[in-house]
């Protein structure tokens, strides 16, 4: 047996070198020496404030009430962390990006920055920690007990003695914290003092468990197998009602209490220096879980069977040692759960005293028109001040309900009863973090419903000790005697365990609540731009906020407010830091809102977003919020999906602009090959007459003794070749305009007799030369057709003199006759001449007859020029497809209305 | 190795199995007054599942793309 002396000397050696660790990691940190503190191992240790005394002796209660069900506390933690890229990942980002100080500050700065929203979630968070600090008081105070000289027969009465200890526990407890957790008031809530301290506990509290455990199972009951001989183990691990409603809501809620107890918020998102740390951590600390509950079972079943029935299965970490005579092995296991009871207080006690200070005293101080916080006045000096009578208030009311209570139940259902509480918050942050339009009305209904139906369903029936008898009675009656308000079976919900009728209630209304206003109310631009910041965190830029949120301040004024809450050193390299990055564009004397928005979360890191809104709101002018920025923001979504499909359009139009651009490439090479032909026709046809008239030419220049009738001939043969050659190139010259529509022609009404008539009369003279019969049958009308006079009697005379030219017949006959179609006046040119052998190139530039007579050459472009002068005039000109000799041309022109 | 080549499905498959194997109704199937080695067989299922869920996500993490990128 130990004396009480000894132990408490011990208490009080490790809490000392407690003090020498933190403020060794302090001073080392501040040096810029934090390696080792700022490393994933630390983070994973510091993590590990999730077991506290609760865990350390309530879990082998636990196993000992219940067998396995107190695997379920620690397995929820394992699924959240193994799953740490869904939902920490995005929650840690969150808590870096927007510098958050506590869960209130993290809900609160989702929804619009609302303080009243703070004060809720941190009073939530302070009335569900209370308790839970008291249960941490009474294990060091129980745990005291059993190793300093209490026998081990009378163990299940607690209530001899020890009070003092608690206090002095409390005292100390309070001291550490206010030094270590006070000391610096970082621009963000970093304490690695504390971290330092907490991992350090956590190995010892790790340790303690593993050496009781192997002593007890290898030593005392000697071996695995014989532990699990003992009856007890077939009681404990095999019952009907296992893995029921019960154990999937202890999972549930464990998973939700790793997020939103408020201690474990500040280790695991607040003090987080790198996100990468979440990697080692999502293994390691489930790990830790796991070897930590390794030997829970084992300790169970020989507590149960080798002490006395009546010994606090609570403490059978310390009993069973006790009772093997291993003094100093029992020692170790009361320094393993003072531990984990000093962790949990110290880390639970910083994180409410942030949420106190940054969301209740300085907005409150603020409004006290006495304190003159708005001119001026030192908030850093407040801060820190109210930070420490905070923590001294947490511990002194954890004390107090300590005493008050000290007759309660077992340690796990005040534990439980915390766990309901904290997971109020629960739905608030997943909507947040994944909900845009959740908003701060439904956040603000849903929890303060589900925190009064908590109240009503497990905190108040965990009060039955109360000495009158008032609060059992109203358990067991119900409100006003309604037996449908009984707080354990409300509207008659009857026969399900307290603790899942709790949870379905408190959190079932509260998810319920929050999405029903959520929908039927709406947002504050703030608000909206807060969830649009949240929720797309991992795609915004840095200073998306300013982007939106435009006023204007003076550096000086800003300055002065970064003074008041950092000081002077801090405010001063805060603003030689920012002015270095923002020099480029804007003189300090005007502060851009993106400086001023810098400004403002870096006070938020200290003091809270909602607190830093309300100062910067005071020395700001001019705020407007923009709505289409907004707007810009939260549709980025909608364009991402817009700008996707008006890719995909474009690539379908150029697509089809590709392919535009093939086919009009391969016309381009047939215009081109046909102008290379045209090209080398047209030199072919220069060529024939340039040839004839240079060797005449020649010959006059050459010979002087030429007859006078041979110089004749000659140079008629030269002037006949020019007009040849003058006339080609005129008809070249006209198809080209033709070509490019750049001859003009006029739509007339034109009298179809008289047109044919004045053609044929100019071809009677060729006609006669020639020996051929020009016949003409042209019936008189009153219609008139359309066109261009001067062009129809071009067509004519070209197709008349084609026809009477190439006439190889022994008696050549032109006949010219007309009708009149539905809309057309038609005019056939039939000869009785060889006809046409090659239909289809005859209209093409450069194609002749085959049988040309000497005595007429044409240029072979009169009928390209024809066909395309009719078509101007709207008409055409065909080749009459029939089996009579000859060729007959058809000539159609509109007809006049 | 799947843990490299889909490192965010594989991370959501051990989540998604590491979840449906410790909940109901899976769990009950063990919740039998077996042993196994001297041991009782919920107490097996239970810490071996556990710890193969660490390992796996051990293994899944390390393959996973560093957040701060």
């Amino acid at each position: 047996m130990l004396s009480a002396n000894f132990v408490l000397a011990t208490a009080l050696i490790y809490v000392l070198v407690l003090f020498l660790l933190a403020f060794a990691s302090d001073r080392q940190s501040r040096r810029g020496g934090n390696r080792l503190i700022r490393s994933p191992l630390v983070y994973t240790l510091s993590l590990s404030v999730y077991c506290t005394s609760w865990t350390f002796y309530g879990a082998v209660g636990s196993a000992a009430r219940n067998g396995l069900e107190f695997a379920a506390i620690y397995l929820g933690p394992t699924l959240v962390f193994v799953g740490w890229w869904f939902f920490l990942r995005k929650l840690v980002r969150i808590g870096h990006t927007y510098r958050i100080t506590s869960i209130a500050d993290l809900i609160s700065s989702r929804f619009g920055k609302s303080t009243g929203l703070a004060i809720l979630v941190t009073c939530i968070a302070v009335i569900s920690t209370t308790p839970y600090i008291a249960l941490q008081l009474k294990a060091v105070t129980t745990s005291f007990q059993v190793v300093s000289g209490i026998s081990v027969l009378s163990l299940t009465d607690s209530t001899i003695g020890g009070t003092n200890t608690a206090l002095w526990v409390a005292i100390s407890m309070a001291l550490f914290t206010i030094l270590f957790g006070t000391r610096n008031l970082d621009a963000n809530e970093h304490h690695p003092g504390v971290v330092a301290a907490i991992a350090f506990e956590a190995l010892v509290k790790l340790f303690a468990i593993l050496a009781v455990g192997f002593f007890v199972v290898f030593s005392m009951a000697g071996g695995i197998n014989q532990v699990f001989e003992y009856p007890a183990a077939t009681v404990l691990l095999y019952s009907e009602q296992s893995f029921s409603w019960r154990w999937v809501n202890l999972l549930l809620l464990s998973a939700i209490a790793i997020i939103c107890l408020p201690r474990q918020f500040q280790t695991t998102v607040v003090e987080n220096s790198n996100e990468n740390h979440l990697k080692t951590a999502s293994w390691a600390f489930p790990l830790y879980l796991f070897l930590m509950s390794l030997f829970v079972i084992p300790i169970a079943i020989a507590g149960l069977s080798l002490l006395p029935e009546d010994a606090n299965p609570d403490m059978f970490l310390l009993t069973l040692p006790i009772s093997a005579g291993q003094n100093s092995l029992a020692l170790l296991a009361f320094i393993g759960g003072f531990s984990s009871a000093t962790s949990m207080v110290i880390v639970a006690s910083i994180a409410l005293s942030i949420m106190i200070s940054n969301h209740i005293i300085v907005p409150l101080a603020l409004k006290i028109p006495l304190l003159r916080l708005n001119s001026r006045g030192d908030i850093k000096y407040l801060l820190r001040t109210s930070r420490r009578i905070s923590i001294g208030v947490i511990l002194f009311l954890g004390y107090v309900y300590y005493r008050t209570s000290a007759q309660s139940d077992a340690l796990a259902s005040i534990g439980l009863i915390a766990f309901v509480g904290v997971s109020q918050f629960c739905p608030a942050i997943i909507a947040g973090m994944f909900w845009r339009n959740a908003t701060a009305k439904g956040v603000t209904v849903g929890m303060s419903a589900g925190f009064l139906l908590w109240a009503y369903t497990l905190f108040l029936p965990s009060l039955t000790g109360s000495p009158d008898g008032i609060i059992a009675h109203f358990v067991e009656q119900g409100l006003w005697s309604i037996e449908a308000l009984k707080p354990q079976a409300l509207f008659g919900l009857t026969n399900i365990d307290p603790l899942v009728h709790a949870v379905f209630w408190s959190l079932g209304t509260n998810i319920f609540c929050l999405i029903v206003v959520s929908v039927w109310s709406n947002q504050s631009p703030l608000e909206q731009l807060q969830s649009a910041l949240f929720v797309d965190v991992f795609r915004n830029q840095p200073g998306t906020e300013s982007r939106v949120l435009q006023r204007r301040a003076t550096s000086r004024d800003l300055y002065w407010l970064t003074q008041r809450i950092l000081g002077s050193a801090q405010a001063r390299d805060l603003f030689q830091q920012l002015s270095d990055n923002y020099t480029d564009h804007h003189s300090l004397d005007t502060p851009d809102p993106r400086f001023i928005a810098h400004i403002e979360r870096h006070l938020a890191g200290s003091i809270g977003a909602s607190t830093a809104r309300t100062l910067v709101s005071q020395i700001a002018t001019g705020e407007t919020i923009s709505l289409e920025e907004i707007i810009n923001l939260v549709d980025e979504t909608q364009q991402v999906v817009e700008y996707s499909h008006r890719l995909e359009k474009q690539s379908e139009t150029l697509k089809s602009t590709a392919r535009k651009l093939t086919q009009a490439n391969e016309q381009l090479q047939q215009i081109d090959s046909q102008k290379d032909e045209f090209l080398s026709q047209v030199s072919h046809e220069l060529r024939t007459p340039m040839t004839s008239i240079r060797s005449m030419a020649e010959i006059l220049l050459d010979s002087n003794n030429i007859a006078d009738k041979q110089r004749a001939h000659f140079s008629r043969i030269i002037y006949e070749e020019s007009i040849r050659l003058t006339r080609l190139l005129d008809e070249i010259l006209e198809i080209s305009r033709l070509e490019h529509g750049e001859m003009d022609i006029k739509h007339e009404h034109l009298n179809p007799e008289k047109c044919i008539s004045r053609a044929i009369e100019t071809c009677l003279g060729i006609a006669h030369r020639g020996g051929v019969s020009l016949n003409c049958d042209v019936p008189t009308t009153t219609s008139t057709m359309i066109g261009d006079p001067d062009r129809f009697h071009q067509v004519m005379i070209n197709l008349l003199t084609n026809a009477i030219n190439y006439n190889t017949a022994q008696n050549p006959r032109v006949e010219v006759s007309c009708r009149i179609s539905k809309s057309y006046y038609e005019v056939y040119i039939q000869d009785n001449g060889p006809g046409i052998e090659d239909r289809e190139s005859v209209f093409e530039k450069f194609s002749r007859g085959p049988n040309e007579s000497s005595l007429y050459r044409g240029s072979g472009l009169g009928l390209s020029i024809s066909r395309q002068l009719m078509h101007k005039m709207r008409g055409s000109l065909e080749l009459v497809d029939d089996s009579n000799c000859g060729a007959c041309f058809r000539l159609k022109m509109p007809l006049g209305v | 190795m799947i843990f490299k080549t889909k490192p965010k499905a594989t991370a959501a498959l051990i989540l998604c199995l590491g979840t449906l194997l410790i909940f109901p109704p899976i769990i009950l199937i063990f919740n039998k007054p077996l042993t196994l080695l001297g041991i009782p067989i919920s107490a097996i299922y239970l810490f071996s599942i556990w710890l193969v869920v660490i390992i796996c996500s051990a293994f899944s993490s390390r393959h996973l793309p560093d957040p701060n990128e």
